[in-house]
């Protein structure tokens, strides 16, 4: 990796390294359209990650979630549908995306302070329910945003997808990725979605050949480059390594977090380096903090938005240098089967956003905790470390978890 | 319903736009350290000092490009098929203007292609029509 570079930075993170366990998860179906809100999936979320724990709703006295979307599961709502009076500890800063990486950094403090003891992070979106209306849903916010609304908008440059078509074409330009290679990759997410019992794309198998022969949506990319638009939910349990001993389930550590940021964020079309993310700036923080490096990862869960996303996001955490990521994912290499000792690099083992389900990130971490519990549909040969690559375009986040 | 009306009022972005009706491609530069400043903001990221709106070449090279045969959403029907584009100005290439490539062979197009400003209406439903500055190759 390039040591310096000036179009974004790392942000400084205290070291927390040991002192969140995750203990708990819970999920939702996942779904296309299903008329579920958001704020009921999470409570659904909620209610099973509380119940994996070995808790109760009265034990829960701290609560994380997005506050930059208005409908999701605050301490209020936990009051109302568990029926709970106690006070809780609450942050806006968790959720999905980059969030769903970096919330253990804010639960530390809230944990060793005592503010909290056994904290719920949650994330849940309806965007299948509403997309029809295009109420809220992944582009409203680009829509409204003023600089991209009257300079990005009246060009067509909008939404997700055209981003990261134009990102990708300069990647191909300048390394000379192909179209078969994303496809690798977006078929290997496939396959895992194939055999995870709760993937969207479950019964949807996708070879390398019927890849190719799609049309372009916007070249070079194709609808199977672009993450799924779902409705569904899932909640993390953080508290700490001590209290986490005397859970039934086998505790997860937090080993390490990083995140990174571009210099002219939120603006993406002036970032820097279009053909990397920051995810260049936050990795090494979580490396750092964990004592870790790639070669220490036995899985990964990367935020899958786009299938180059992925792919740009490997090449920034060091799994391989930067450009090389095409030649990386082909061959299966990132199959579950794959394990590092077989020079494999097991990613997305549950689908990922593109084949199991688009809430987020936050099942990626869920998908980790089982992974390293030995829980996974699509388990991985005994892994010890996985990492988390959150990631929301002008911001990425990391997380590194142990056993 | 996407809004695309550019606001040729607006005290930031307006500019942008009002030269663009005089078929002309401005951007902000600095009083002080003459820098391009891309997006528009009320002081020079790199010093501080003042901004002007300061006429380009409209010259570019293609950073980076995508054919979109069908519109993603209703409002870009009235250009579609089209060729969005990232395009990196002469005068300093870090700043990427968003546009579009016109008439072009969309089969010829290669990043880092040599690329020209030329003015051209676009009317999306809804909207009035606006001269917009998009590229073609030179
Ligand atoms: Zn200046």
């Amino acid at each position: 990796m390039k040591a310096e570079a000036d179009w974004g930075s790392g942000t400084a993170l205290p070291d927390i390294r040991g002192q969140v366990a995750i203990a708990g998860i819970g999920e939702t179906a996942y779904s296309g359209p299903s008329d579920r809100t958001s704020k009921g999936m999470a409570a659904e979320a909620i209610a099973r990650c509380v119940a994996d724990a070995g808790l109760t709703p009265d034990d829960i006295d701290g609560i994380m979630y997005s506050g930059a979307l208005g409908d999701q599961f605050s301490a209020d709502d936990f009051r109302a549908h568990f029926g709970t009076r106690h006070a809780m500890w609450e942050s806006g800063d968790g959720g999905g995306m980059v969030w769903a990486a970096t919330a253990p950094a804010q639960a530390a403090e809230a944990l060793r302070s005592g503010k909290a003891r056994y904290i719920v992070n949650s994330f849940a979106v309806d965007w299948a329910s509403k997309r029809g209306a295009m109420a809220g849903g992944p582009g409203a916010w680009h829509a409204s945003e003023l600089i991209k609304a009257q300079l990005e908008l009246p060009f067509g440059w909008f939404p997700q997808p055209l981003y990261f078509a134009t990102f990708a074409s300069r990647h191909m330009h300048e390394y000379g990725t192909t179209e078969a290679q994303l496809g690798e990759l977006v078929t290997a997410f496939r396959r895992h979605a194939n055999s995870q019992p709760d993937a969207v794309m479950k019964d949807r198998a996708l070879s390398l050949e019927d890849y190719l022969n799609r049309p372009h949506l916007a070249s070079p990319l194709r609808v199977e480059d672009c993450c799924l638009i779902s409705d569904g939910g899932a909640a993390y349990l953080m508290t700490t390594p001590e209290r986490a001993r005397d859970l039934p389930q086998r505790p997860v550590s937090v080993e390490g977090v990083g995140h990174g940021i571009i210099a002219n964020a939120p603006y993406i079309s002036q970032q820097g380096d279009i053909t990397s993310t920051p995810q260049h700036f936050a990795a090494p923080g979580a490396y750092a903090m964990a004592g870790l490096g790639p070669a220490d990862i036995d899985v990964l869960g990367i935020y899958d938005c786009f299938s180059i996303t992925a792919l740009m996001q490997i090449e920034d955490m060091g799994f391989c240098a930067k450009g090389e990521g095409g030649a990386f994912v082909e061959g299966g290499r990132l199959d579950y089967q794959r394990s590092r000792r077989l020079g494999g690099l097991p990613t997305n083992t549950h689908g990922g956003l593109l084949s199991h389900a688009y809430v987020l990130g936050i099942a990626h971490v869920v998908e980790l905790v089982k992974q390293l519990r030995g829980q996974a549909a699509n388990q991985v040969d005994s892994p010890q470390r996985a990492a988390y690559a959150g990631f929301t375009a002008d911001e990425a986040g990391t997380l590194i978890l142990g056993v | 319903m996407l809004e695309l009306q550019p606001d040729l009022e607006h005290p930031l972005t307006g500019p942008f736009w009002r030269a663009s009706a005089q078929q002309q491609l401005a951007i902000p530069g600095c009083e002080q350290c003459d820098r391009l400043v891309w997006y528009p903001r009320e002081a020079c990221s790199h010093c501080g000092a003042g901004l002007y709106w300061r006429t380009l070449s409209g010259r570019g090279t293609l950073a980076a490009f995508s054919v979109v045969k069908r519109p993603l959403f209703p409002a870009f029907a009235a250009f579609s098929p089209y060729v969005c584009a990232l395009v990196a100005l002469e005068e300093d290439p870090a700043v990427r203007l968003v546009s579009q490539v016109v008439d072009c062979d969309t089969s010829q197009l290669a990043c880092d292609m040599p690329l020209s400003v030329v003015f051209r209406e676009l009317a999306p439903d809804g909207c009035k029509p606006y001269l917009a500055p998009l590229f073609k190759p030179c």
